[in-house]
């Protein structure tokens, strides 16, 4: 009703009075509200040249460092689900976190939603660059490595997404066109269609990246890398023999194990030999690059907010004389090779133990005045794990001598005795319990537990109310499912 | 003096008309008021278009005038008056001045209306009102005065008070446009109230729509002072206040041997035993009292000078003002909490001849502000168990108890100021080819800058406060602006036709600049000098800018046409270009029009001895509001690197999706009114129904995290708004005597706020969030601003109920509404709005011999308050006195309060948090004695008035909430745009508001 007068008054001054006012006061020209954006470069002018493909590259890395991606939703996932740890810190912080160490969460429940975007912040980056540089005129060579390396982190995108939530959808491009036609509101791909898109990313990236880097490039996605992940993502599978072939490939790329198991973690000791792959997170000038994994995990009343308590279950866990039950886990009470007294602020309150793999010692550990802890990389991937990869494929294709080899050289380096048995099922069990023991609290167990099949008999023996059928998955975010107007579909039992 | 030529020229041509009679006489005479001569009045012959008027002296001659004939004398803002000729040869008429007639011209958009004329709803401040109040933004001294106008104070230095006209009808930005003598600008926090002559708020569509795009929140149209007077005249005023601020209303909270009590029965709740001991603490600190001054000083000072001078007439006025806040701070490195003020502002006006006029006008403010960073909220939650500052000098820690900061610590190891200047000029020109038409043009430029820095010395509390190294903030940005407007009016009587025409052409452009800097290890030793970025170390610096430029071009016309004396019609359109959006979608027109009918001038009332005026009025109009952010998908300019080799390297990529296709919000507006006169004008008011619509209402709505964007919200047009409501206002002004008169006002506005229409999901949850609860949700049917969470029903009182409930004793049960034996998302409902359903304000003024006395009163009913405060608890906050008071303990049966606890499943947004925000507030008192010549010993002092006066602003607040003030400003919130809005309710570290203590003074001579 109201067009037709608007549609009139504009025809009118378009016709007669813009023309007759222009004339009147020689000012008005269409361009006057033709302004360019100030201080901002617009979507279309970035992807144009090797500098803009290497920096979108990089994105994709200093997105890990995101406290989606290291901070409490990957403490409250990948930790705090495990039989190693429990919450930690003051009772009343962040209590909401105890429904992760008691399997009571819901699908609203805090940090699910967090990881969630995180990964496919994560996603949306590597296909930015999988999208747009294939056109960018540029270095054949470079441009091959920069797309592998995309390929490589949206597999282990995915492959996190997967472990956490079974299937979800995938994107494999950038859907096109304006903000009200691209489509993203797509349903869940299956378990079986995700893994197939992770492994057929893992292994084009494991052919085009290079075994090392020049030392201005280390800690970029590797061949070793690539291969360690197809290896486990093998072992989740449970196809051994290709686990087996790429443990073995692995092997020859010159990876060993760091002579010293405590001091493998360090600052100081990052990308050595042993290391696959690591989230550089770094106390920087400015903190940019500082992630709060370590912040959240370390000494409270000292070192940071105490998060991640290890269990008395896992203190147990290690056998006598095994040199990593002392680096893995920090006490109160105990002086560290470094000198700090562990007093916790002397509060009752605060847990007595803590992760020892992200202490920063107090001279550094505040660095810059950045985040607590702010050195500790995240050490996502390393040979050791390979070993037992190895070992545990050998040993289900009843290898077990292949197996034991694999497996003694990380009880070497504990401080062990070689284990001997060769019955399979005694075998099996000892390569779990020497996973835990190596990798704890390191972010694997509660997958692992759920891989082997035996998440519920495990996790409700330490007292939580994981129902099996339900928890060996996490609930989607009920917010997405409400966003994609149930498009998105929940998990059983959620 | 402009006006004297015009009509001098009116004059000399209308002398050519006069008829020339036979038995006539020629009449000469001088019209005068009480003050003298005046010049431009009208002498006519009544029953023909035979007349002249006054020269310079107030002289007249009229030639060939009929003996028997009548004279009809008039002049704007005076009583007419009829005198028979009598064969009289000199007439000589004293005019007495009609005081209604004069407050009934009313600054609009683009020129002045009469008042009957009017179709709109437009409320009008003078200066008088304005002054009256010690306020350092001349809004602020508005709150309570005028209907559909709600008006939130802040007490913070310096800071504006929010202004919503007739409702919330944005989430984005939703403060009124003000136009500062055709300036069109966004914070008047430049503008001393004496500089104010009349504030005119435009508050339905069909007044404010003349601007348009730049309407949609009303419109606030300020005159500034100019000189005036006739002749050489010149006039001095002083006027001076100076008082004191006081707090009042702070809460009470727990103290230590009431904190260890609370502490050890949260640990009991927790399951633990007690740990601590009331022998175990000396100290018992009252941290309110430690950060809040008993007093804070206020000073004003305002000098004008105007007058006249030949054909010029000139304005200069100077203000200084200094405002305290009410922190205790200044000690450490902190350099206080105040606001000083100065401004000067000059304006000319010259009337060079019969057919130009030109001027111009300078104002220059410049600011400054020492800022501490405000430890309220750290006060309300820290516990009272240690010492500010030990006997020994070292700043008491909580270590042990928690991660909490020491507010005196907060206070003095910052150092924060801020420096502006804003500089407004403005040249105009006029031409009148011929007498019915003007033709100006007008450029203003609008500068204005903004230093500040932050700094951060080493220092250590606690575990968690302090800095190993020193830091440094800066930060400068500026504001470029040029407005250049054009127009010309038409005003002609033909019969029983007035008709103005206006039409108008305007470009503008408005440019931003803004650069952040900061670096760490910057020495410091008392000296600001050494507060540079480049003294520190610069390998590490971080610098970052900002800019944008947006531009305006408007076309716009106006037709106010009266028929008969009775009939109104007022109709307005503009069409409006903005470069902040797509070219596609860059231009629109908002038109208006508004109709009214005077009824008192039929003839059916024309007799009536109860209405001395009666108007209908009904008015629509469509506006926009372009302040709205453009949306474009861009690269990322998250600064974070990757390292590689211990090195970094540039990373960014396509990280927001946005939507490019954003265009302005929409309001449309229908306004019903009635005004009135009634006995003899002693009692006159208005009421008006009026019904907004906000459509295409920009704001965020959440994007499917999968699709990877960083922003997970994506601002679009995404909803409608509707409010709507009743204002109605009165005023009784009685004269009852020669010594004594009295005024009496009141008025009261509703609003009914609601959400009608969200896109795509049908809810958006938005605010602060407490472990992971949103406390606010936009969904459609309630008001912008509701608050979401659960209901609670009573507290578990035995282990028997806290075993079948999962729970424990002392713990908060809540309503399961979903009734699926589970309390989550599905059991959450909205809890209350910070929308009140109506505000109201009165107050009387009386006047005796040299004695005048005021009181306003003024109040807001019907909303609610989050009290954030109290439910943000982590560990072993403090506790306020409430709830120590009514608590929960074991066998109490106490069903509305948790035992201690800072369990976060009891502490999930609820009802328990949500307060009334109802207040009824003395907003004022004032007395005042007007110092008569009599007393002195001089009979004829220097002066011509002379007046001194106290008053009480907000000397006594009742209302139930129980944080610090129901008069939440923002509330302290750090929010994205809009958070302010959105927002509005939540009690988050607000800087409380004061009552203040004034001696002032104005002098004119």
């Amino acid at each position: 009703m109201l067009a037709t007068p608007k549609y009139l008054i504009e025809k009118i001054i378009k016709r007669l009075f813009i023309p007759c006012v222009c004339l009147a006061f020689f000012a008005c020209t269409k361009d006057f509200l033709e302004v360019p954006r100030e201080a901002q470069q617009p979507a279309e002018e970035f992807f144009v040249n090797q500098q803009d493909a290497v920096e979108a590259v990089n994105k994709m890395y200093a997105h890990q460092t995101g406290f989606d991606l290291v901070g409490f939703p990957h403490l409250a996932i990948f930790q705090l689900t495990s039989d190693d740890s429990d919450k930690g810190s003051n009772p009343g912080d962040a209590a909401f976190l105890n429904d992760y160490v008691n399997f009571t969460f819901s699908s609203t429940a805090f940090s699910i939603d967090g990881y969630w975007t995180g990964q496919y912040q994560g996603i949306n980056y590597a296909n930015q660059v999988l999208a747009n540089i294939p056109a960018i005129p540029m270095d054949d060579n470079l441009k091959a490595r920069l797309l592998a390396e995309a390929q490589f982190f949206r597999a282990f995108h995915y492959f996190n997404l997967v472990r956490v939530f079974g299937g979800v959808p995938i994107y494999e491009g950038l859907p096109e066109g304006s903000i009200e036609e691209r489509e993203y509101n797509i349903p869940r791909n299956s378990v079986d269609e995700v893994y197939e898109l992770i492994t057929t990313d893992f292994t084009q990236a494991a052919e085009n990246l290079p075994i090392t880097y020049g030392a201005t490039e280390i800690g970029r996605a590797t061949k070793g890398a690539a291969t360690g992940f197809l290896a486990k993502v093998a072992l989740y599978r449970e196809d051994f023999t290709q686990a087996v072939t790429l443990t073995d490939e692995v092997a020859g790329m010159g990876y060993d194990l760091f002579p010293d198991y405590y001091q493998f973690f360090r600052p100081a000791n990052e990308y050595n030999v042993e290391s696959l792959f690591e989230i550089q997170s770094t106390a920087d000038g400015n903190c940019e690059s500082a992630s709060q994994y370590g912040q959240v995990q370390g000494v409270r009343g000292q070192f940071g907010f105490g998060f991640n308590f290890p269990t008395e279950d896992l203190v147990n866990a290690y056998e006598e004389g095994d040199v990593r039950r002392d680096a893995t886990i920090l006490f109160v009470g105990e002086t560290t090779p470094e000198g700090d007294l562990i007093t916790a602020g002397d509060n009752p309150d605060n847990p007595i133990r803590y992760n020892q793999k992200v202490y920063v010692p107090e001279a550094s550990f505040r660095r810059n005045n950045c985040v607590d802890n702010a050195d500790i990389n995240i050490k996502v991937l390393r040979y050791a794990e390979i070993l037992l990869i190895n070992a545990e494929a050998n040993n289900e294709l009843g290898n077990t001598a292949a197996a034991l080899v694999s497996l003694n050289r990380v009880r070497e380096r504990a401080g062990l005795e070689a284990v001997t048995v060769t019955d399979q099922g005694q075998l099996r069990d000892a390569i779990w319990r020497e996973r835990r023991v190596e990798l704890a609290l390191e972010g694997d167990r509660f997958f692992d537990l759920v891989r082997q099949g035996r998440a519920a008999e495990v996790l409700q023996a330490s007292g939580t109310q994981f129902t099996a059928g339900v928890n060996e998955i996490l609930p989607i975010p009920a917010n997405q499912i409400s966003l994609s107007q149930g498009v998105l579909e929940q998990n059983p039992g959620y | 003096m402009k006006l004297k030529f015009l009509l001098l020229f009116l004059s000399l041509t209308s002398m050519q008309s006069v008829l020339h009679a036979q038995d006539n006489i020629s009449i000469s005479g001088t019209i005068s008021d009480s003050q003298g001569p005046l010049p431009g009045a009208s002498v006519v012959i009544k029953g023909s278009t035979t007349g002249t008027q006054t020269d310079f002296d107030g002289n007249y001659v009229l030639d060939a005038v009929p003996s028997d004939a009548t004279l009809e004398i008039s002049y704007i803002g005076y009583a007419n008056q009829s005198v028979p000729v009598d064969g009289q040869t000199t007439i000589n008429i004293t005019l007495q001045e009609d005081a209604q007639a004069l407050e009934e011209v009313v600054v609009v958009g683009y020129g002045t209306q009469q008042k009957e004329d009017i179709t709109g709803s437009i409320s009008v401040v003078d200066n008088e009102e304005l002054t009256k109040q010690p306020n350092s933004n001349p809004l602020s001294s508005v709150q309570g005065k005028v209907s559909g106008v709600n008006i939130t104070n802040s007490g913070r230095p310096g800071a504006s008070p929010n202004v919503r006209i007739r409702g919330v009808g944005s989430v984005g930005n939703a403060d009124p446009l003000y136009v500062v003598d055709g300036v069109l600008t966004n914070n008047i926090s430049y503008l001393s109230s004496n500089d104010i002559e009349s504030m005119s708020i435009l508050k339905d569509a069909s007044s404010a729509a003349i601007y348009g795009i730049r309407a949609a929140n009303g419109v606030i149209v300020i005159k500034t002072k100019r000189g005036k007077g006739t002749g050489d005249d010149v006039s001095f005023t002083y006027e001076a206040f100076a008082g004191f601020q006081r707090v009042t209303d702070i809460p009470e909270l727990a103290n230590t041997a009431q904190y260890i009590e609370l502490f050890n029965e949260k640990r009991a709740f927790e399951g633990n035993a007690d740990r601590l001991s009331p022998t175990d603490y000396n100290a018992d600190t009252d941290w309110f009292e430690e950060v809040i001054k008993k007093s804070a000083l206020t000073t004003s000072h305002n000098i004008s000078i105007s007058g006249t001078s030949k054909k010029t007439q000139y304005y200069l006025g100077f203000g200084y003002f200094n405002q305290e806040g009410v922190l205790d701070a200044g000690r450490g490195i902190n350099t206080g909490n105040d606001f000083r003020r100065l401004t000067g502002r000059a304006g000319l006006d010259i009337d060079l001849n019969d057919y130009f006029t030109f001027g111009g006008s300078v104002a220059y403010t410049d600011t400054q502000n020492n800022n501490s960073t405000e430890p309220f909220a750290q006060a309300y939650i820290v516990p009272p168990i240690f010492n500010p500052i030990n006997p020994d000098g070292t700043y008491g820690s909580p270590d042990g108890v928690g991660n909490f900061a020491n507010p005196r610590g907060t206070l003095d190891f910052s150092r924060q100021k801020a420096e502006g200047i804003r500089v407004l000029a403005n040249v105009y020109a006029e031409i009148k080819p011929v007498e019915s038409v003007a033709i100006r043009t007008s450029f203003s430029g609008d500068y204005s800058n903004n230093k500040s820095f932050n700094y951060t010395p080493v220092y250590r509390i606690s575990q968690t406060q302090g800095s190993d190294i020193s830091n440094l903030g800066r930060n400068y940005n500026e504001n470029d602006n040029w407005l250049w407007e054009n127009t010309i009016t038409w005003t002609q009587t033909l019969g029983k036709h007035d008709l103005t025409l206006l039409g108008g052409f305007s470009q503008e452009e408005r440019i931003f600049f803004g650069m952040n800097g900061s670096v760490q290890d910057v020495p410091f030793n008392g000296d600001d000098s050494l507060l540079y970025l480049n003294l520190g170390n610069t390998e590490q610096d971080q610098i970052s800018d900002e800019g944008s430029k947006t531009r305006f071009q408007s076309l716009f016309g106006r037709v106010q046409y009266k028929f008969n004396g009775k009939y109104l019609l007022n109709a307005t359109v503009r069409r409006d270009g903005s470069s902040n959006f797509s070219n596609d979608l860059n231009t629109d027109i908002f038109p208006s029009v508004g109709i009214g009918w005077i009824v008192s001038n039929e003839n059916f009332l024309a007799e009536s001895t109860i209405f001395n005026s009666l108007k209908l009025k009904a008015s629509w109009g469509q506006l926009g509001n372009a302040n709205v952010q453009r949306g474009f998908d861009i690269t990322a300019t998250d600064p974070v690197p990757a390292y590689f080799g211990g090195l970094p390297q540039i990373a960014r990529s396509i990280s927001e999706f946005s939507d490019p296709t954003i265009f302005w919000e929409l309001v449309e507006e229908y306004d019903l009114g009635l005004e009135f006169t009634v006995l003899e004008n002693k009692l006159s008011g208005e009421i008006n129904y009026y019904n907004r619509t906000t459509s295409d209402a920009v704001f965020a709505v959440t994007q499917l995290a999968s699709s990877g964007a960083t922003n997970t919200q994506l601002l679009t047009n995404a909803g409608s708004f509707n409010n709507k409501g009743v204002e109605a206002s009165l005023n009784w002004r009685d004269q009852v005597s020669d010594d004594f008169n009295y005024s009496i006002y009141g008025n009261v506005t509703t609003i009914k706020n609601e959400i009608t229409e969200i896109i795509g999901s049908s809810f958006l949850n938005t605010g602060p969030a407490l472990f992971g609860n949103p406390i606010v949700r936009l969904e459609e049917g309630v008001a912008i601003g509701s608050y979401y969470g659960l209901q609670t029903d009573g507290v578990v009182q035995t282990e028997a109920e806290a075993e079948a409930l999962g729970s424990t004793v002392g713990a908060f049960k809540f309503n399961d509404l979903n009734g699926d034996g589970l309390i989550g998302e599905d059991d959450k409902s909205f809890l209350g709005s910070p929308i009140p359903d109506f505000t109201y304000g009165f107050g009387f003024n009386l006047n005796y011999i040299n004695v005048d006395f005021g009181m306003d009163f003024q109040g807001v009913a019907g909303n609610e308050i989050y009290n954030f405060n109290k439910n943000s608890r982590f560990g072993n906050e403090n506790w306020d006195l409430d709830f120590y008071e009514n608590r929960w303990t074991p066998g109490s049966g106490v069903t509305d309060y948790p035992a201690p606890n800072s369990d976060q499943n009891t502490l999930r947004p609820s009802n328990f948090f949500v307060e009334k925000g109802d207040y009824f507030r003395i907003r004022n008192i004032q007395l005042g004695y007007t110092i008569p010549a009599s007393i002195l010993v001089r009979e004829n002092p220097f002066w011509d008035t002379l007046r001194v006066y106290i008053n009480a602003q907000n000397p006594f607040t009742a209302f139930e909430y129980t944080g610090f003030s129901p008069e939440l400003n923002g509330g302290g919130v750090d929010n994205p745009p809009g958070g302010a809005v959105v927002n509005s309710g939540i009690d988050r570290n607000v800087y409380p508001i004061s009552a203040t203590y004034n001696l002032g003074v104005n002098l004119k001579f």
